[in-house]
């Protein structure tokens, strides 16, 4: 077997991998938080992506800025969607959630084509590093980014769930919503914020991702079936099992376009959810975070 | 109840003189055989999504299986059309059946991800298989359905003949939904545990609605797709089970006129907002937000209970 192929496509697994991990993660902090499985976290994604390409390209803004732009713009229609959409139907039940955050999907999508047309827009990077290259495999500049703003996100966040007062309000909603709420805890504040940062991750994992594949205003369901893959594979209610899944997935489809074929490399990451589904409905890794 | 019983005998009467009306109107007629096409799918869902209760996005996986039964069995195998119907049916019946047990113990959320899944895998499939399905640009000079010498070749014939199938296909929905299957159903909506402990075997009346709610949009897709002449993938993706789920809850998703009312708002309405056809899908996407958040039982549900407000104001 050749080897610097299969470093190969271990690079270009972690890298998506990472992207997915991102987002998934965003879709484990809302639902720990709220209960909800949010089928609008795509459009976070595209959101940021198709803001950081527009500014970058035709106002010229620095990319850095413009990122930043496209990541301010998710989080701010993650806190609108929480406040003005959820927070009103939390008494709803399960089944109309759903139906509410597929419609902001349908509708935040809808919008996006009207603003921005169908074509696919792309952006500059946001760091030149010189590519790692180990035994003839490349690890491009765009991966190192992702991959290093991946690391720090996460550090950034479990410290934030650990030493913060929010954070800690956050991981006590997660447990038990009804006890959070008796021992004094803004629930619906908590939501709103789960909401937003889980945007915030969102954006700017698409603000991330443009420099490499090209960012359309449709491809926001595409994205939210790849975070609740990730998610599910990794077990929606853990955070850490979700990034852990994203990176999975990353891995499981580069394996499969590489060795197996491109066209398939979809077919086979939705035969492992369903697959999983059926086995271990609580995601793979649920027993080893269990105790973290 | 009794009102409901009125409107199930209204609807065939309707049917059949609709076209003394709108018959010379080709726009018109091509309007009445889509709406009977969303109209026989949607009765499959609501089964499935309003009266028990569970969200699935399968319906577009379905709709395609039964679509390319019939296509390849006419174009590639010389079946007549209305055995490939059936065929559809049938195809797509089993696989629902064998795919409920598994599929339904999963909880909302996981089975709508399930289904998108499904729905999938089948797509990147038809797409794959080029030699047999034609690929990406799909099969082209489809057949028209036939019996006997008589050819449903004219949008008048297929008009009948959609809305015959729709007409059967509500009656079979209005019979379940009456039946102790639809009430039991109902049960499982309310409260699985419920359901279970009253006797109801969750599993099987289960298996069942998923079941019909895969014959249905099989048998529409095959409709669908011999009307038009051709056949693609890319009327079988997501976005179609999205628009079933819309046209739903827009109509009123818990019971069978909600589906009717529905499916003529989404046909009619795009003509409607032509002008600004721009704007149409946002137009779409505020309706299904809105009927979500204010209306939970659609608008057939608010025009019934808007109806039963009046009667009872006649009475006083």
């Amino acid at each position: 077997m050749d080897l610097s192929a299969a470093l190969q496509f271990v690079f270009s697994g972690i890298t998506i991998g990472a992207f997915y991990a991102f987002v998934a993660l965003g879709v484990s902090i809302v639902f720990s938080s709220s209960g909800i499985v949010n089928f609008a976290q795509g459009q976070f994604v595209m959101l940021g992506g198709m803001v950081a390409a527009t500014l970058a390209a035709n106002a010229h803004w620095p990319v850095p800025v413009a990122m930043l732009c496209g990541v301010v713009a998710a989080a701010a229609g993650g806190a609108v969607m929480a406040r003005l959409f959820v927070l009103p139907m939390l008494r709803a039940g399960e089944f109309p959630l759903i139906l509410v955050t597929l419609g902001l999907g349908v509708l935040i999508e809808a919008l996006a084509v009207v603003f921005w047309g169908t074509d696919p827009q792309m952006l500059d990077s946001l760091l030149k590093i010189e590519p790692l290259r180990v035994m003839g495999a490349t690890l491009s500049s765009d991966s190192i980014t992702i991959l290093c703003v991946l690391a720090i996100a996460l550090i950034a966040f479990t410290q934030f769930l650990r030493r913060t007062r929010w954070g800690r309000a956050m991981r006590a909603t997660a447990i038990d919503r009804d006890v959070a709420a008796s021992l004094g805890i803004n629930v619906r504040a908590v939501i709103v914020l789960s909401f937003t940062m889980a945007a915030a991750f969102g954006g700017l994992a698409g603000a991330l991702l443009t420099p490499i594949i090209s960012t359309g205003a449709q491809s926001g369901f595409q994205m939210t079936l790849k975070a609740i893959t990730a998610a599910v594979l990794g077990g929606v209610a853990s955070p850490i099992g979700a990034v852990a899944g994203g990176l999975l997935l990353g891995m499981i489809e580069a394996m499969s376009s590489g060795y197996v074929s491109s066209t398939y490399q979809n077919v086979i990451a939705s035969v492992v959810l369903i697959v999983l589904l059926f086995l271990r409905p609580r995601g793979l890794f649920t027993a080893l975070t269990r105790q973290a | 109840m009794n009102s409901y019983r009125k409107a199930g005998w209204l609807l065939p009467v309707v049917a059949i003189i609709l076209p003394l009306f709108i018959g010379g109107l080709p726009s018109a007629l091509n309007l009445a055989i889509l709406v009977g096409i969303y109209f026989t799918v949607c009765i499959g869902l609501t089964l499935i999504f309003g009266i028990g209760g569970q969200l699935s996005l399968a319906p577009a996986a379905f709709y395609g299986l039964g679509a390319y039964t019939s296509a390849l069995l006419s174009t590639r195998l010389g079946v007549p059309v209305l055995l490939g119907f059936v065929a559809a049916g049938v195809l797509c019946g089993v696989i629902g059946w064998l795919l409920a047990r598994p599929l339904l113990r999963l909880r909302a959320v996981y089975l709508a991800i399930a289904t998108l899944a499904f729905g999938d895998i089948l797509n990147t499939l038809i797409r794959a298989n080029s030699e047999i399905t034609g690929g990406s640009s799909g099969i082209v000079n489809l057949p028209s359905p036939a019996l006997g010498s008589f050819e449903f070749n004219t949008p008048l014939r297929y008009y009948f003949l959609v809305w015959a199938i729709a007409l059967f296909a509500l009656w079979i929905g209005n019979n379940i939904v009456k039946s102790r299957i639809g009430i039991g159903l109902r049960g499982l909506a309310e409260s699985e545990i419920g359901a279970a402990s009253c006797g109801i075997d969750v599993a099987r009346y289960k298996a069942w609605m998923f079941t019909i709610g895969a014959i249905l949009p099989g048998v529409a897709g095959g409709l669908l797709v011999h009307y038009l002449g051709f056949i693609s993938p890319d009327s079988f993706t997501t976005q179609f089970s999205i628009l079933i789920v819309m046209i739903l809850a827009v109509g009123g998703r818990d019971s069978l006129l909600g589906a009717l009312t529905g499916a003529i708002l989404v046909t009619v309405l795009p003509i409607m907002l032509a002008s600004y056809e721009k704007y149409s899908p946002v137009i779409f996407a505020v309706l299904f937000l809105g009927s979500v958040m204010f209306m939970p039982k659609g608008l057939a549900g608010a025009a019934m209970a808007a109806m039963s407000k009046w009667r009872r104001s006649r009475n006083d």
